[in-house]
């Protein structure tokens, strides 16, 4: 056996003990890696369901507050003063009655624009001051709807367009309007949901 | 000094009534009563003859920088309304004030 041969032997074990090294070393990085990422995940899950359980929390309180505020709402606000929700509109109904003339003077017309007006005041004090405390913005709603009804019918008591004696102009120009008015109102009272 | 606003000249033809924000709103910017009661110490404000009905919805629209300006008191003290037909203002002025100041004042704004 010459130089060559030996050095191309020794050359042989070197290089194959030097291979099994790294992938050892490879291996062993590699179940490091997969352990911090194992670590890395249950630390992710446990935060997220941590979160998650806190949110579902903060959901229930909230939905619990929002529940007991519409209970409230329903019991202190709208059940005692519901009848004046329906005493004002049979009120502005006897207006049929009222208008006992197919020509609206002026003394008739302010006397039935100031029983419009006080019929809205009463409202006022009797039902929607009451919500103003409660829900600004279902106070705001339910005065437009007030105001503009109110605001309708004045206009068409006093500019005397119309023969209001007449059943069916009567109808068109005051009854249908109180009516719509009326259910508006109840529509925005029972989809009031205790924001 | 005193000024006057003339309500007959922001009527709309053939209405016998002032009704409405929209109409309200009309009205304050274009009698610039706001700058008026800056610059005097009265305004008077006329309502024509023929008016049957001033609803509370357009004076709280004309009305609601003044009335937040002055406060109640002073208010009626340096606006006054001059109506020589049928119709009283009194009752409808009163609410719109009420309503402006009230509201202002609501407890969950």
């Amino acid at each position: 056996m010459d130089f060559q041969d030996n050095k191309f032997i020794l050359n042989f074990f070197v290089e194959k003990e030097s291979s099994d090294l790294q992938l050892a070393d490879i291996s062993n990085i590699a179940q490091v890696i997969i352990a911090i990422i194992n670590v890395g995940l249950l630390i992710y899950i446990f935060c997220s369901d941590r979160k998650r359980s806190k949110e579902a929390k903060i959901d229930e309180e909230n939905k619990n507050f929002k529940s007991i505020k519409l209970q409230g709402f329903k019991d202190f606000i709208i059940t005692p003063n519901f009848p004046h929700l329906q005493d004002f509109f049979s009120n502005l109904l006897t207006l049929k009655r009222r208008i006992n003339s197919s020509q609206i003077n002026d003394e008739l017309s302010i006397e039935l624009n100031s029983f419009i007006k006080t019929e809205v005041s009463k409202f006022r004090v009797n039902f929607n001051d009451a919500i103003l405390n409660v829900n600004r913005d279902l106070f705001d709603k339910i005065k437009l709807k007030i105001e503009n009804l109110s605001d309708n019918l004045i206009t068409v008591i006093s500019d005397g367009e119309f023969n209001l004696t007449d059943p069916e102009l009567f109808i068109t120009h005051i009854e249908s309007p109180i009516n719509y008015a009326k259910n508006e109102i109840v529509a925005l009272i029972i989809t009031y949901k205790g924001d | 000094m005193e000024t006057i606003i003339d309500l007959s000249a922001f009527r709309t033809p053939g209405s016998k009534v002032f009704t409405g924000r929209d109409r309200g709103i009309f009205v304050r910017n274009n009698s610039k009563i706001d700058e008026l009661i800056s610059s005097s110490n009265h305004v008077e404000i006329l309502v024509p003859d023929d008016i049957r009905s001033i609803n509370p919805s357009f004076l709280e629209e004309f009305l609601i920088n003044v009335v937040q300006k002055l406060g109640k008191n002073d208010f009626y003290k340096n606006v006054l309304f001059k109506t020589s037909g049928r119709y009283n203002i009194e009752d409808d002025l009163q609410e719109a004030v009420d309503s402006i100041l009230r509201e202002e004042n609501g407890l969950s704004r």
